[in-house]
């Protein structure tokens, strides 16, 4: 072959005179997206991603198509192409009507894979799902109890009934773990020689220390308190959160190696600079908002006036055992239920909250507000104190209210109250007690000659780059509450993380530069999502949680949330109804999309709402997804031979479809898979064999296909003990190019088989039982040995799965130990005469089959009995090679290249 | 022009789809009927289009008195005075006649300044008859070439006359046959391109209804030319007279040794095959017309390899359409410098073109490469109908673009015509008033196109839709102020990012509408007016009160009863009802009905 040379950006380059620009760059390790092209086909030229500019003219050439030509100037990358790239991204998916990832893990701050959970919970893989959520999550039994649920309120399933039980099952799964005498730790990496400090030890310093004590550094805590937890411990009662439960809960952080220090305070104590000192090299406050705000009305700094958070701190630390009387809880987030029902624990008379708006506005958790009335508590809704009533000592003794009415909505969307001329009137209180809010106390930090320029924001809180966490001081990050202002305890952990990251970035001295966000497809960005999507899945009731009866749980401090049954987890995770797209992690698009920054909403415009195909057994069509790259259509058409798939329709109502627009089950389909394997999206996969499909990233194995002598290499993605789905391993052995056929693709089904038996069965007295491999091999030894010495005469015949090794063993076994040549096999090998099975095809390499100008098929059918061979086969005559089929008229393959079949004869050649 | 050889008098019907479709069958079944009550000693018969396709149906006259009068709107009515006045007394009647020998009328420059060489027989032979092809030198250019060129000769001729490919690209042909006869192979097909399917255009039509020989003979000279066996005609089957003339001179051809096995007693064998084409337009590309012919969908793919190295079934392959074929027996018979000495400097010969449109003489016409747009439409087409204001012409079909009257001087060449924005194309011409819409056209084209996309290009078949999306917004009055930029945007990566000329040449009509009528399209987005007064969106009929007899005519013809007013009072449209028809304003004899657009001018009105 000859070769030319050519000019790549600049760089001269020798080629073969025969290839493509494309294949050109990849050997020069030059990066190309293409979406259409598979190296197995010829080039279609669709998607025009892979354009490239030649030097000179104007318009671009799509490289997987153009060959080079000698002295060709190519330039891969210039702000044209880019443009061109992305451009034809953002078209595809202006009509790519899916969701990458469902609505509940792209609303959680922590961004937890909550349908993954969900799919491992439904198989009761308990274990694998506690390790999936605490890659995100290192406090999902905290969460499972206490967190404000925006999965939930965002959970597709609201359109049909009511969201999935997300967190309850969160919380059955992490209580099994930390129940467990064997809990998940994560695997913390080899010492890497940093220091890190971090403040507090709330839920965003605890995610923090998690995070970064796997990547090898020793995180050290400090905690100004006496205990650890943060608000978790200090604003949380004990009936909703037990101490109890939040110990172990840390102690999953500690036991990595993370020390916590308590009663040191930042700013009393130590400073920043002590900590740099010390050989810190990064430092993270996690120093949250405990800092009540004030009701600025007047007299609120008298005696009988309580904060509600100081309050619920001092139950805990028992300085308050009881209170007595008539109470009122200024506010309606869930501080003020917490400060009312433990009011009512207390020995509180009567409770009522107090609050501006109405029970539609309250941001406190529906559930909490559901409960705090079963218990008893009144609610005051519309109203407003203008002042704290005195008695002569100077002690409030009531309030003094004005009515509210709703205006037009504020900045949050909530309707902002307004006062009620003349409306004032009063209520007796023996205690008020105030939950407006909370804000970070940053007073110290005027102290700290670190910190004394710390950027703060006008709320009080620290500012921070969002995607980093890291402040205006070099080293210095922050996160949680002390960013967020009083805020939830998922978006303090993820800002633990998100932070952590950054941190192990900025010891080994990577660019902190912010990363590209990864694209993400939603429905949502076509039209907003309705209950008349979902007009076809049936109802079902979500489970409740048991809990104490108001009765009995009002009187003591006992968790009032029982805990869900293996039952309704069960029920629950199957309730999912998995929107996020299988495909996820293994999408061309999606990644093309991320890496070009396309937009979605670019070019909005009509797009294709299309019903899947579930008709196959193995592959699922989803043509809402596709992006025409006619790959499916090519393979089956050039690699498999049948021509399944074609395109139907023109202009933009263009579509792939099965042959005759048919389910695909009824077509002619083979399931060799070849389509799956080669689509770039989601609009072919697989089915996976689960109860749910996950997707999840699973370990590899590489194995070689036991299904016949072929020998070809294959990949099993396996979760634990099942294996979900089997590809073809690129780049290795006779199916390089990502061949297989059906039994090496969805063959392996019966590998998980419930009634499969793993170990070996020994009858004894008449019954099987199970014995173990050593016991097995020596029952076996004394029952052969036993046949030989009755001097029987052996035949020995191996079954045609049995791998070339296994056979050499069998043979060997049968000539040394049984004295036999009387050797057979069932294999296709033994059926031919006599010459040829000495002249095997053993003698010879794939290679040497596919570059041979003649082929002759003797005595059977390729396709029935040896797929990857046919694709072989099919392609070579395509490619004008000559094959000649000695038998089997009827075949593909017959009917595709030159038959020596004499019809009138009636006879084959062999 | 000579009466028929036995010195009869001849009647000629027009009989192409353009004609049948007037009303030709009836004329000349009645003409049939008349003569023969009549006794009259006249041959009838049947030619392809006239070219005058706006007077339709036509009839041509010749007896041994008058050399030839071509009447126009025959109707059976007035056959039996025609042939009364005309054959048995001599007389011509003038006021009928759109051309004739000896005689003036306001027509004749129709005919005057075309000059006819693909043309040469349509309008006089009767297309079913080979006998007429042939007594007009037709085979004789085939019979030159078995006789006295090698193949070779004939490439040299057909470089030599500098003719280019008439399907719109314009490339030498006779570079075109020299690559697929440099391609080595014992296998080479012919292929005639008749998937003619711009809208518009009618050009490949006329010649295979009019003219089928010249095609086969042009084909037959290019089979012998590059060494090929096999030709193939790729004809639409929405062509269904073409298709059947053509399968008449295919047998005609063969019975009389022009087609099959050792032509005229040479070495060369030669055979032609139709192969109907479904309608795709994108079959009128070579690669998706040879992917349909091998019975695959019609879709296009990347060129290199070109069709000369590896075509049809993998075969050196050459495709021209109908008219370069047709152009072929001439220019071997008159030769090369005879044909260039017509035309430019790099466009030789003549152009087919079909005038549609707000033009009086919509028809055929061939006129010689250099021709101005002006000349064309105002000598050849005589200008506007209703004598409104030109505006613009379309040139290329979808492919092409729209050039306005500052441009009108352009000569008719290819690569003036491309400097424009617009192309040659395959001879569509469409001219516009100043009552159309320039957002509404370039509308019109690109949702042909994108209709007619093959789906296989993401910029063509997603782009293309988008763009689509933005015009219909801007001409409903919802446009956004970016929407001129992005549909720049949008076209500029579609021509580049399209494998075929369809998407490389879909934005054409919204680029040089974008060129020429920026005004427009502002005026759309900005004040939600049409200028034209066209897009039914932005407009408003109202009656003027001055101007209105209250005659009751237009509420009489609104098909949605949006007019009030009893007889004699002032009527009036209810803005709520009307549909924006237009019907009322067609309607109207006193001009009473004003059409408004646009905020501003609405506001001016009733201020």
């Amino acid at each position: 072959m000859s070769k030319i040379q050519v000019y790549i950006n600049g760089k001269q380059v020798i080629a073969e005179a025969s290839q493509t620009i494309l294949e050109v760059c990849r050997d020069q390790g030059i990066h190309i997206p293409t979406l259409c092209h598979d190296d197995q086909l010829e080039p279609f030229t669709s998607c025009f991603l892979c354009v490239v500019q030649l030097e000179g003219a104007r318009t671009l050439v799509p490289s997987c198509g153009t060959r080079i030509q000698q002295g060709m100037k190519i330039i891969t990358e210039n702000d044209n192409i880019i443009e061109a790239r992305k451009m034809a991204l953002e078209l595809m998916l202006s009509n790519h009507y899916a969701d990458c990832l469902g609505p509940c893990k792209l609303s959680c701050p922590a961004g937890v894979d909550v349908q993954g959970y969900l799919a491992l919970a439904a198989m009761g893989k308990y274990r694998e799902a506690i390790e999936l959520i605490k890659k995100n999550n290192p406090l999902p039994t905290v969460c499972g109890r206490v967190c404000t649920r925006p999965c939930e309120m965002n959970c597709r399933r609201n359109f049909v009934d009511e969201a999935a039980a997300i967190d309850h099952v969160k919380r059955f799964i992490a209580d099994i773990d930390l129940e467990s005498a064997d809990r998940y730790f994560p695997e913390v990496k080899d010492d890497s020689g940093y220091r890190v400090a971090i403040i507090g030890a709330g839920p965003a310093g605890l995610s923090c220390a998690y995070y970064l004590r796997q990547e090898g550094h020793q995180v050290d805590i400090y905690d100004a308190k006496p205990k650890a937890g943060g608000m978790l411990r200090w604003g949380i009662p004990q009936y909703r959160l037990p101490e109890e439960i939040i110990d172990k809960e840390i102690e999953g952080v500690t036991q990595l190696g993370v020390k916590i220090f308590l009663n040191r305070a930042l700013g009393k104590d130590f400073s920043i600079d002590d900590l740099f000192d010390r050989g810190y090299k990064s430092v993270f406050l996690g120093l949250g908002a405990q800092a009540s705000t004030s009701m600025r009305v007047e007299n609120e700094n008298v005696d009988g006036v309580l904060s509600g958070i100081d309050f619920l701190e001092d139950i805990k630390l028992k300085k308050i055992d009881s209170i007595a009387g008539k109470i009122a809880v200024i506010g309606g987030g869930n501080t003020a239920m917490d400060a009312a029902r433990s009011s009512l624990r207390l020995g509180a008379e009567e409770v009522h909250i107090v609050y501006r708006r109405t029970l539609k506005e309250m941001p406190a958790n529906q559930m909490e507000i559901e409960e705090a009335e079963e218990e008893g508590i009144k609610f005051t809704f519309l109203t407003a104190p203008v002042k704290v009533i005195l008695d002569k000592n100077k002690k409030a003794k009531g309030l003094e209210c004005i009515r509210m009415e709703l205006g037009p909505p504020d900045d949050s969307g909530r309707r902002r109250p307004v006062p009620v001329e003349n409306s004032n009137y009063q209520l007796d209180f023996d205690w008020i007690i105030a939950a407006i809010g909370q804000k970070p106390d940053l007073e110290f930090a005027t102290r700290d000659s670190k910190l004394v320029n710390i950027k703060q924001t006008r709320w009080g809180t620290l500012e921070v780059r969002p995607e980093i966490m890291e402040t205006n001081i070099a080293g210095v990050f922050a996160g949680g509450d002390v960013v967020l202002g009083a805020a939830t305890a998922i978006e303090a952990i993820a800002d633990g993380r998100k932070a952590a990251e950054a941190i192990h970035k900025y010891l080994t001295g990577e660019k902190l530069d912010i990363v590209k966000p990864p694209f993400i497809s939603r429905k949502d960005s076509f039209k907003k999502i309705s209950a008349d999507d979902f007009t076809e899945v049936a109802k079902t009731v979500r489970a409740k949680m048991s809990v104490r009866s108001p009765e009995e749980r009002k009187r003591d401090w006992n968790e009032i949330e029982l805990g869900f049954t293996t039952d309704q987890v069960y029920n629950e995770a199957l309730r999912c109804l998995e929107c996020g797209c299988q495909v996820f992690y293994d999408c061309d698009l999606q990644k093309y999309s991320t890496e070009y920054e396309a937009v979605q909403q670019k070019f909005q415009g009509e797009y294709h709402e299309v019903k899947p195909d579930n008709s196959h057994p193995y592959i699922q069509i989803e043509l809402n997804k596709c992006i025409l790259c006619g790959r499916c259509v090519r393979i089956c058409d050039e690699v498999v031979g049948l021509g399944i798939f074609g395109f139907v329709k023109r202009g933009f109502e263009a579509k792939i479809k099965p042959q005759l627009e048919m389910p695909l089950a009824e077509t002619n389909c083979i399931s060799c898979g070849q389509c799956v394997e080669t689509c770039p999206t989601g609009a072919l996969s697989d089915k996976v064999d689960a109860t749910k499909p996950g997707p999840w990233i699973l370990k590899s194995y590489s194995t070689l296909c036991q299904h016949c002598s072929i020998g070809c290499s294959l990949q099993a993605d396996v979760l634990e003990d099942r294996v979900l789905k089997v590809s073809a391993k690129k780049e290795a052995g006779v199916n390089e190019y990502g061949n297989l056929c059906m039994r090496g693709r969805y063959g392996f089904r019966y590998l998980n088989d419930p009634d499969r038996i793993h170990q070996p069965l020994v009858r004894k007295n008449g019954r099987l039982e199970q014995v173990d491999w050593e016991e097995a091999l020596d029952f076996t030894v004394k029952k052969i040995k036993k046949l030989i010495k009755e001097e029987a005469s052996w035949a020995i015949f191996g079954s045609p799965h049995t791998t070339n090794e296994e056979n050499y063993l069998l043979q060997k076994f049968a000539r040394t130990i049984l004295k036999t040549n009387n050797i057979g096999s069932y294999s296709n090998l033994n059926e031919f005469p006599e010459p040829l099975i000495r002249a095997s095809m053993s003698n010879t390499t794939f290679e040497k089959i596919e570059r041979s100008d003649f082929m002759l098929i003797c005595n059977f059918d390729p396709m029935e009995t040896h797929p990857v061979l046919y694709m072989k086969l099919q392609k070579a005559s395509r490619r004008g090679q000559t094959v000649y089929m000695g038998c089997c008229p009827d075949s593909r393959l017959a009917k595709k290249s030159n038959s020596l079949y004499i019809p009138d004869e009636k006879k084959v050649l062999f | 022009m000579a009466v028929s050889n036995n010195g009869k008098s001849k009647i000629i019907v027009g009989m192409a789809s353009c004609g049948i479709a007037a009303g030709a069958q009836e004329v000349f079944d009645s003409l049939a009927k008349h003569i023969a009550e009549m006794k009259l000693d006249v041959e009838l018969t049947k030619t392809g289009c006239i070219g005058a396709c706006y007077r339709e149906p036509l009839i041509e006259i010749k007896t041994a008195q008058i050399p030839s009068v071509i009447y126009g709107d025959m109707t059976v009515k007035r056959v039996k005075q025609l042939l009364e006045q005309h054959l048995v007394n001599g007389q011509i009647i003038s006021e009928w006649a759109v051309v004739g020998e000896g005689i003036q009328t306001s027509e004749q420059d129709l005919f005057e300044n075309q000059r006819r060489i693909v043309l040469r027989n349509a309008g006089e032979i009767n297309p079913e008859n080979i006998h007429d092809y042939v007594e007009r030198d037709g085979y004789k250019a085939i019979q030159k070439v078995l006789k006295d060129f090698k193949a070779e000769d004939v490439i040299a001729e057909i470089k030599n006359s500098g003719i280019r490919g008439r399907g719109g690209a314009g490339f030498s042909t006779g570079l075109k046959w020299q690559f697929a006869r440099q391609s080595e192979s014992n296998e080479k097909y012919i292929i005639c391109n008749g998937d003619e399917g711009d809208p518009g255009a009618f050009m490949d039509r006329s010649i295979m209804e009019g003219d089928p020989h010249s095609v086969l003979e042009g084909m037959l000279i290019a089979g012998y030319a590059i060494g090929a066996q096999q030709g193939i005609i790729y004809v639409r089957a929405e062509y269904p007279l073409a298709v059947h003339r053509l399968e008449i001179a295919i047998q005609q051809a063969r019975e009389r040794g022009f087609l099959g096995k050792k032509i005229l007693g040479s070495k060369f064998s030669f055979n032609i095959i139709l192969k109907l084409g479904a309608g795709a337009f994108v079959c009128g590309e070579e690669t998706a017309l040879i992917a349909s012919v091998e019975g695959k969908r019609g879709m296009p793919r990347l060129r290199p390899p070109f069709p000369a190295v590896r075509g049809l079934w993998d075969k050196p392959t050459n495709i021209n359409n109908v008219e370069t074929y047709a152009n072929i027996p001439w220019i071997i018979l008159k030769g090369a410098k005879e044909f260039a000495s017509l035309g430019t400097e790099k466009s030789k010969g003549t152009k087919v073109f079909a005038l549609a449109g707000k033009i009086k003489r919509g028809g055929m016409v061939e006129v010689p490469m250099g021709m101005s747009l002006r000349d064309v439409i105002y000598k050849i087409g005589g200008g506007i109908k209703d004598d409104k204001e030109f505006k613009a012409v379309q040139l290329g079909g979808p492919s092409g673009g729209c050039v306005p009257e500052s441009l009108l001087d352009t000569p008719v060449d290819y690569d003036s015509l491309t400097k424009t924005g617009a192309i040659m194309g395959s001879g569509g011409m469409v001219v516009m008033d100043d009552r159309t819409c320039m957002v509404d056209v370039s509308k019109f084209f690109l949702k042909f196109t994108q209709e007619e996309s093959c789906g296989k290009c993401t910029f063509c078949r997603i782009g293309t839709k988008r763009m689509l999306e933005i015009l219909e917004r801007i001409t409903e009055g919802k446009g956004q102020p970016e929407d001129i930029e992005k549909l720049e945007s949008l076209a500029e990566y579609i021509k580049q990012g399209s494998l075929c000329g369809l998407g490389q040449t879909a934005p054409n009509p919204v680029l040089t509408t974008i060129q020429y009528f920026r005004e427009e399209y502002e005026a759309h987005i900005h004040q939600k007016k049409c200028p034209a007064k066209s897009c039914r969106e932005l407009i408003e009929y109202r009656v003027i009160p001055d101007n209105c007899t209250g005659c009751m005519l237009c509420a009489r013809v609104c098909p949605v009863d949006a007019i009030s007013g009893a007889k004699k009072e002032i009527h009036y449209i209810d803005p709520e009802i009307c549909t924006h028809c237009g019907a009322c304003y067609d309607a109207c004899k006193f001009d009473a009905i004003d059409i408004l657009t646009g905020v501003l001018e609405d506001e001016a009105k009733t201020a």
